[in-house]
């Protein structure tokens, strides 16, 4: 146990590895803040850049990168509707929202708190429960891959904007656009209308950036004489009671983090759609209405996005097997560094372990510090005249599409989506659901057809599945109760049952 | 329920039936992939996908059809309503650059196509004189070249018209 | 005003464009290198092109970008380089994919005639693992369980014409075998849900396996090769229990890097010989080793033919699985 505690506190006592670590947390907020830098690219160039170091300085560096990473897409999300990462889709819904009634800066400096409480609950989990959690993740089938993403697209019903249809229809479009491109699967073409360019697919951040950015963007061309909305900076830190009434929140939606972000096959970008539903359906009085800048709705996404982290690194440092892509980088350095990442791990280098342990909680500490500082300055970005912040906004959209992967059709998309967008906006629709469904398409479908070859490719097999393991059945029945109380025919039951 | 409904916006059946044809694109396209030959072919999902656009669409456009006609104000017709509510100006100026500065992104070069499309565009937007534009185009671009080209090394377009 | 102070800010962006070309035609490499990666971050060849690179860059004396562009199984990265100028500036760093596009018709760029092989890096060798709680002890026993009974045994797979795909069809012909194939996302994926119990078998690299199969969560029936792997003991080699299949060995997925064949000779040769010694360097090698490559390091024409050996035993194993798209025959693809 001493050994733990020393290694634990490594990064702490190493002046080297503390700076490190602080400058990676740094670098991390403002790489997530840029649509376009990701967390994963930044991990990748860091490899080629940390080669000859050591093992820990080069861990040190990346942690701080992931930790800072994940929070940094609220900020761009909340000031200028872009989400600087996926997983910050969910944070943009209420969080630009309450930027534009000027408490742009409560709503940093919340997601702030949040961030740090849900990091620490993700670390908590790997500190504690690791081996217990990574085998309970790897119960997951492709059938509960599937129950999963249908729970994480009911969300759908609630971001509809004027009627179920109108939310229907984008959320089924981004599905198609999720498909566009080579079938995994089959290595077929998929809309891909004989051309080698839509092979790839589209990028959906490329979608996330015009749709929430661009639309916005052109949509505020409206009102450029409109006045300025003054942005309240006087108080950043969220007040006591404030935190006292949001913490079972933030505590529930960091549990969902840490299962969805130690789940293989999904990351913090589902964790905070599905923990943003959760709070949606949970929470009885919300501040304000969801959607129109409800401290519920980054609440939850940024406690469930930062937990996400910890529970990532679950399996990873058990068992060898990411947790989402930004570990798998990680796993790819350790090998480069001459070390095996698999089940052994633990066993062999021991002080990996508590080393990581303490290395994100130091990550995490610096994330609330950096945070927290410099929030006034950034809220001021609201304020920017539109003249100027539109223009940056649309330049800043398209070098970060350009930078996903080289190249310049993806920017073309991305204007595309983002007229598409405007005109959505305009006739009331939401386009929350678009990237919703982009996102969660191709899970659901790659999900769907392993269950059903692994079943034989027949629908009684495929259907007893789901009764027969207890973990689907579970999951099904919770998605069964989410659709039956989103119809009338709930609220009937509930009338009557009221009614005595 | 039918009181509540809005007003029709100038385009808004057009738009309706624009979506429905897409849907009746995608569900056919999604069908043609392989035919759905099996429960678990590369089609079901897209064709599943077209298949709710398809019937959300309608449902859409029944409601669009019951809501009260577009306010058209006297000696003006509906394509200039369209106009003036949905597309002003600044909205179709600003789509236009955003075009013609992609179109120029590869041959004339991330630097300048991006310069020419910040200056214009601060200039057209703001109207706050020649000196702002041009400090604050030159100020941020030089922090995106610093960030992306250097510090990320994504490789900028260079250009190949001016070579 | 306006138009003048544009047209200055244009004006420099060709000055710099004529300065550093007339710099390239003096000296190769002048300027950073591209390198386009066929794979997402953290995969084998990802790993495998990131270790390599920091050696090559040193003996070259400048940097190659290193950039992946995943989808269409390599296919867009593939493409990219085609298309980019055959001036050496830009690399492909790729798996065995690209010589199966055709038979899959991926695209009808034929990769051993377009690419100049750079340096063939290393080979793996796949292992056959299965979970530990099935019964089965050798590679015989599965065989038997899929003869038993057809289309029950699940194999985790990694879509059309990855390695499991190829193995398995190498695999059925030994005649009387049906077995169902869950495509999962990648190695990572189909191991992990193998250890979940949703799929019962997967022929996978030994690099991916070795670590799991060492902690006993997978157990290793046989390594396809003709004789046992240092780094897996204990575990027969394929041939053990059917000595026919040797007629497929060695085979296994590969990594390495190609330009555009018309890239000027001077030029590759300055590449080949970069890349020679970095993947010379111990700790690459020892990194190769360690995951149960083994270091092939070879380029030019001793590269071609190994890559025509190799493309035409898979693609004609495809073809007689009924697995190809588009016959070899019509690619002119010789039969092994």
């Amino acid at each position: 146990m001493s050994d733990s505690l020393s290694y634990f506190l490594m990064a702490w006592t190493d002046p080297q590895l503390l700076l490190l670590t602080a400058a990676g947390t740094f670098a991390g907020i403002y790489i997530g803040a840029i649509p376009g830098l990701s967390v994963t690219m930044a991990a990748s160039i860091l490899i080629s850049f940390t080669f000859s170091w050591d093992v820990n300085p080069a861990l040190a560096l990346i942690a701080g990168v992931f930790m800072g990473g994940v929070y940094g897409g609220s900020r761009s999300a909340i000031l200028l509707n872009i989400p600087g990462a996926p997983a910050a889709i969910a944070t943009a819904l209420d969080g630009f929202p309450l930027a534009k009634r000027g408490e742009a800066g409560v709503a940093i400096g919340l997601t702030t708190v949040c961030s740090f409480l849900g990091g620490f609950v993700g670390i908590a989990a790997l500190a504690i429960a690791a081996p217990a959690i990574s085998e309970f993740a790897l119960l997951f089938a492709p059938r509960d891959y599937l129950l999963l993403a249908v729970m994480g697209l009911l969300l759908v019903g609630s971001l509809s904007g004027e009627s179920l249809a109108k939310g229907l229809y984008a959320g089924a479009l981004g599905v198609a656009l999720g498909m566009v491109g080579m079938d995994p699967m089959t290595a077929e073409g998929r809309f891909t209308f004989g051309t080698v360019q839509l092979l790839g697919g589209i990028p959906y951040v490329a979608a996330m950036i015009g749709f929430f950015g661009v639309s916005e963007a052109l949509a505020q061309l409206h009102n450029l004489k409109a006045p300025r909305i003054k942005q309240d900076v006087s108080r950043i830190l969220p007040s006591w009671s404030l935190l006292r009434r949001y913490l079972p929140l933030s505590l529930r939606s960091s549990a969902i983090g840490v299962v969805i972000g130690a789940l293989p096959g999904t990351g913090g970008d589902i964790a905070a759609l599905m923990a943003y539903d959760q709070a949606k359906r949970t929470v009885k009085n919300p501040s304000r209405p969801f959607g129109e800048g409800a401290y519920e709705g980054v609440v939850a996404p940024e406690s469930a996005n930062n937990a996400a982290v910890g529970g990532a690194y679950i399996p990873m440092l058990t068992l060898g097997i990411p947790g989402d892509a930004v570990t798998a980088v990680i796993i790819g350095a350790l090998f480069i560094h001459g070390l095996k990442p698999g089940p052994m791990l633990m066993i062999e280098t021991p002080h990996l372990f508590w080393f990581t342990v303490g290395n994100l909680t130091l990550a995490n500490i610096f994330m609330l510090v950096f945070g927290l500082s410099g929030i006034r300055f950034f809220a001021k970005v609201v304020e920017t005249p539109p003249g100027i912040l539109i223009p940056l906004i649309l330049i800043l959209s398209v070098v970060g599409t350009y930078a996903i992967q080289n190249s310049v059709v993806d920017v073309y998309w991305m204007l595309g989506f983002g007229l598409f967008g405007y005109f959505l906006r305009i006739y009331g629709f939401q386009v929350g659901p678009v990237v919703l469904g982009m996102i969660l398409g191709p899970l659901m479908d790659t999900s769907y057809r392993r269950a059903m070859i692994s079943a034989g490719d027949d629908p009684v097999a495929f259907a007893q599945e789901f009764v027969t393991s207890p973990l689907s059945l579970v999951l099904a029945l919770a998605v069964a109760l989410l659709v039956i109380s989103q119809t009338p025919l709930w609220r009937g039951i509930r009338a009557r049952l009221a009614g005595g | 329920m039918e009181q509540t409904l809005r007003r029709r916006q100038p385009g808004e059946t057009v738009f309706g039936y624009a979506l429905l044809l897409l849907g009746l694109f995608v569900m056919a396209e999604g069908y043609r992939i392989d035919g759905l030959y099996s429960p678990s072919s590369a089609g079901v999902f897209p064709a599943l996908a077209g298949l709710v656009m398809t019937v959300s669409a309608l449902a859409i456009i029944r409601r669009i059809h019951r809501m009260r006609p577009a306010h058209i104000p006297e000696g003006s017709g509906t394509a200039r309503e369209f106009v003036r509510r949905t597309t002003p100006a600044d909205v179709a100026v600003m789509a236009a650059l955003m075009l013609a500065y992609m179109l120029a992104l590869e041959p004339v070069g991330f630097l300048g196509a991006s310069f020419a499309f910040l200056f214009l565009s601060i200039f057209y937007l703001h109207r706050g004189g020649l000196l702002t534009a041009l400090l604050v185009s030159t100020g941020s671009l030089a922090a995106i070249w610093v960030v992306f080209r250097v510090l990320f090394t994504v490789v900028l377009p260079s250009g190949w018209l001016f070579r | 005003m306006i138009t003048r102070r544009t047209f200055g800010a244009l004006a420099a962006v060709p000055l710099l464009g004529g300065l550093r070309q007339a710099a390239a035609q003096e000296a190769f490499p002048s300027r950073d290198l591209l390198g386009l990666i066929q794979w997402g971050a953290g995969g084998a060849t990802d790993v495998t092109s990131r270790a390599v690179t920091p050696h090559v860059e040193a003996a070259l004396g400048h940097k190659i970008v290193l950039q992946n562009r995943p989808g269409g199984s390599g296919a867009i990265a593939m493409t990219a380089v085609h298309t980019a100028n055959p001036d050496g500036y830009t690399l492909l760093y790729a798996a065995e994919n690209p010589l199966l596009y055709g038979v899959l018709n991926l695209s009808r760029i034929d990769f051993v005639q377009e690419f100049y092989a750079v340096n063939v890096l290393a080979r793996g060798v796949p292992v056959i693992v299965t979970n530990p709680d099935r019964p089965w002890r050798t590679l015989k026993d599965l065989v038997d369980e899929m003869r038993r009974n057809p289309g029950r045994v699940r194999m985790a797979g990694t879509g059309p014409g990855g390695q499991p795909h190829v193995i398995s069809s190498m695999l059925s012909t030994l005649g009387n075998i049906r077995h169902i194939s869950v495509p999962f996302d990648g190695e990572g994926p189909g191991l992990t849900a193998l250890q979940g119990g949703h799929a019962d078998f997967m022929p996978a690299g030994s690099g991916a396996a070795a670590e799991h199969v060492r902690a006993g969560r997978l157990r290793a029936l046989a390594v396809w090769n003709t004789e046992p792997l240092p780094s897996f003991p204990g575990v027969p080699p394929a041939t053990a229990d059917f000595p026919e299949l040797a007629r497929f060995m060695p085979w296994g997925s590969f990594y390495g890097v190609w330009v555009k064949r018309s890239v000027p000779a001077d030029r590759r040769d300055k590449l080949v010989q970069a890349f020679k010694t970095g993947a010379t360097n111990p700790q690459f090698v020892e990194l190769m080793q360690r995951n149960g490559n083994v270091v092939m390091n070879i380029s030019g024409d001793e590269a071609d033919r190994f890559l025509k050996r190799w493309q035409s035993v898979t693609t004609w194993t495809l073809q007689e699985a009924g697995a190809a798209r588009t016959s070899p025959a019509e690619l002119g693809i010789p039969r092994p």
